[in-house]
């Protein structure tokens, strides 16, 4: 704009206008400059009295700014700086829609070129434009640009490879909250909304939920998320394009390298308020990933154990349970059961402790002996046997780890979530044939889980 | 011989003598394998003392507050050595032929004293 403004001023000290320059002595001054060294807004330049830019000329300059109209209308330079920006595309958004309707007249990055921030005498968005830079296969970032002072404003970028893409950008094709990835095979699908989840021993509150299918592996869901928000993304998320997509709450930092979350040494860190869906999860990754509900609260899934017992032999009855600290088993759960005779569902009084096995286990019911093939909330399912005649009412329950009689050499539990350390007591004993001295113990169970062998004495 | 298990009470009831004390031993194992006894104490200890000539004594003792009971009726304990209290029942006798030198006890209302077998020995003897 210093060359416009060199220029209009070079036609102003003519003594008439000439051919199409409607602009000499006799008329009135074009332009004026808030200074050149005005460190407050350099190279802002106001046409006056008529003279003025369209859009299409604004393309034209690449520094500084244009104010025209009596200060109704206002062309910002924008220009971006920072690391790894050249050659990397850039786009620009202004309430809601890319600028241009997403027609660049710029090069590839860094970039630097006027923007229409103001019409009519009032400022769009409050003049504020978003420089982004999402381009697949590298980091995204973005900058929101003040440009209602005029003058040329900067946006810092930052932008590097990402190692984590390795699919093509055609791999995938998007929809309203959902990317369809072709291989692997897999929707991934985005649920806009608050829910409480309890992971581990977690409860939080969370506003939205990724979910897919196909079991893909983090890795992937990680990829199919960077495309739903890339430049060119035809994904709408929760009614706006995937390509302006930053976060779900407004209160949240912005992750701008990677909006969902990043992917790290093959952890996934899924952005504030965002929770996984758990029967998602691939087999692998089932702890490969953390969590930050909406109370900023990182969240981490549970350390998955188990407890188990060796030198068994087949016929020995072997219980596992928590050691109450006084020679026998922490019965005391302080929940009770109800179940209907023949039926396979319990009803508990409460959820029990986050260290119980929610697939399979062992419960006991009135000190009866049951399997269960899980426990969801407080219905505990598949159990086996079924409820005996007269039912259960209120009946006591605990639920040990390993109880069973055995036919193999070794048992291991259902695995559960660690809490806590606990000391587990093991009972072994067997009368049949071969009988043993009865053995009982007790061993620790940590965060890696617990063993015991039992020590096999004959009963003579 | 048939026995049952009181595991809230840790009663063991038998309604028959027993004479086999290895017998009962392994029968009260049975039990202790049980899903119903594995949340309780075990029931006994269980050592068998060598006589020499391949001669073993069997010998039993209750542990963690197990008791012995047996219905009214006259019973006796013998083939070991028995350490165990035994519940008084009405009309129930019962005769426990005790440790290596055989003394002779009995629990219940009447039978046979210490000093009356004394007595008895003596005067047999003599």
């Amino acid at each position: 704009v210093l060359d416009l403004h060199a220029w209009l001023q070079d036609l102003a000290d003519n003594p008439n206008v000439t051919a199409d320059d409607n602009v000499s002595i006799l008329g009135a001054v074009p332009s004026e400059l808030a200074g050149k060294r005005n460190t407050l807004r350099p190279s802002a330049l106001t046409l006056l009295n008529g003279v003025n830019i369209d859009s299409l000329t604004s393309q034209r300059f690449n520094f500084g700014s244009v104010e025209q109209g009596g200060g109704a209308e206002l062309y910002t330079g924008i220009n971006t700086i920072g690391s790894g920006l050249t050659g990397r595309s850039h786009y620009v958004v202004q309430n809601g829609a890319k600028y241009n309707s997403g027609t660049k007249w710029w090069p590839a990055g860094p970039i630097r070129a006027l923007f229409k921030v103001k019409t009519a005498g009032a400022l769009i968005n409050s003049g504020i434009v978003t420089v982004l830079s999402r381009e697949w296969g590298y980091a995204f970032s973005h900058f929101d640009v003040d440009c209602s002072a005029g003058s040329e404003q900067v946006a810092a970028l930052s932008v590097s490879a990402d190692g984590n893409i390795s699919r093509l950008v055609g791999n995938y094709t998007g929809g309203a909250n959902t990317v369809t990835s072709t291989t692997p095979a897999g929707v991934v699908t985005l649920t806009f909304g608050t829910v409480t989840k309890t992971l581990g021993n977690v409860t939080k509150q969370y506003k939205g939920t990724i979910s897919w299918t196909g079991a893909l592996r983090l890795a992937e869901v990680y990829q199919a998320l960077q495309w739903a928000c890339h430049e060119n993304s035809t994904a709408t998320l929760n009614g706006i394009a995937g390509w302006q997509y930053r976060k779900l709450d407004a209160a949240y930092n912005d992750v701008q390298a990677a909006p969902f979350g990043t992917l790290s040494g093959g952890k996934f860190f899924a952005a504030q308020g965002w929770w996984i869906d758990v029967n998602s999860l691939h087999s692998a990754d089932l702890q490969s990933y953390q969590l930050i509900s909406d109370d900023g609260t990182p969240v981490v899934p549970p350390n998955v154990i188990a407890v188990s017992a060796g030198n068994l032999m087949a016929t020995d009855y072997i219980l596992i349970g928590k050691d109450n600290g006084s020679g026998g088993f922490n019965t005391s759960t302080g929940i009770t059961g109800t179940g209907s005779a023949s039926s396979t569902t319990l009803t508990l009084s409460g959820a029990p402790a986050g260290d119980v096995a929610t697939g399979a286990g062992y419960i006991r019911i009135a000190n009866n002996p049951h399997t269960y093939t899980g426990i969801s909330g407080t219905t505990v399912s598949g159990l086996s046997p079924a409820i005996p005649t007269g039912g259960y009412s209120a009946a006591a329950v605990w639920f040990p780890y390993i109880d069973k009689q055995t036919s193999q050499t070794s048992e291991s539990s259902g695995t559960f979530n660690y809490v806590a350390d606990f000391t587990a007591r093991v009972r072994v004993r067997n009368g049949g044939a071969s009988p043993i001295v009865p053995f009982e113990t007790t061993f620790p169970v940590t965060v890696t889980g617990g063993s015991v062998n039992a020590i096999r004495n004959a009963d003579v | 011989m048939s026995l049952t298990a009181d595991f809230a009470n840790r009663i063991v009831h038998s309604d028959a003598s027993i004479t086999d004390m290895v017998a009962f031993h392994l029968a009260l194992r049975d039990i202790e394998d049980g899903a119903d006894a594995i949340i309780h104490p075990p029931i006994h200890t269980y050592k068998e003392v060598s006589l020499g000539g391949g001669a073993v004594f069997p010998a039993v003792a209750f542990i963690n507050g197990w008791t012995l009971q047996f219905p009214a009726g006259n019973w006796v304990i013998r083939g070991g050595n028995l350490d165990c209290t035994i519940n008084p029942v009405s009309g129930a006798y019962i005769e426990r032929t005790q440790s290596a030198a055989y003394a002779v006890t009995s629990i219940g209302a009447g039978g046979a004293t210490p000093a009356d077998i004394a007595t008895a020995v003596w005067a047999y003897t003599q």
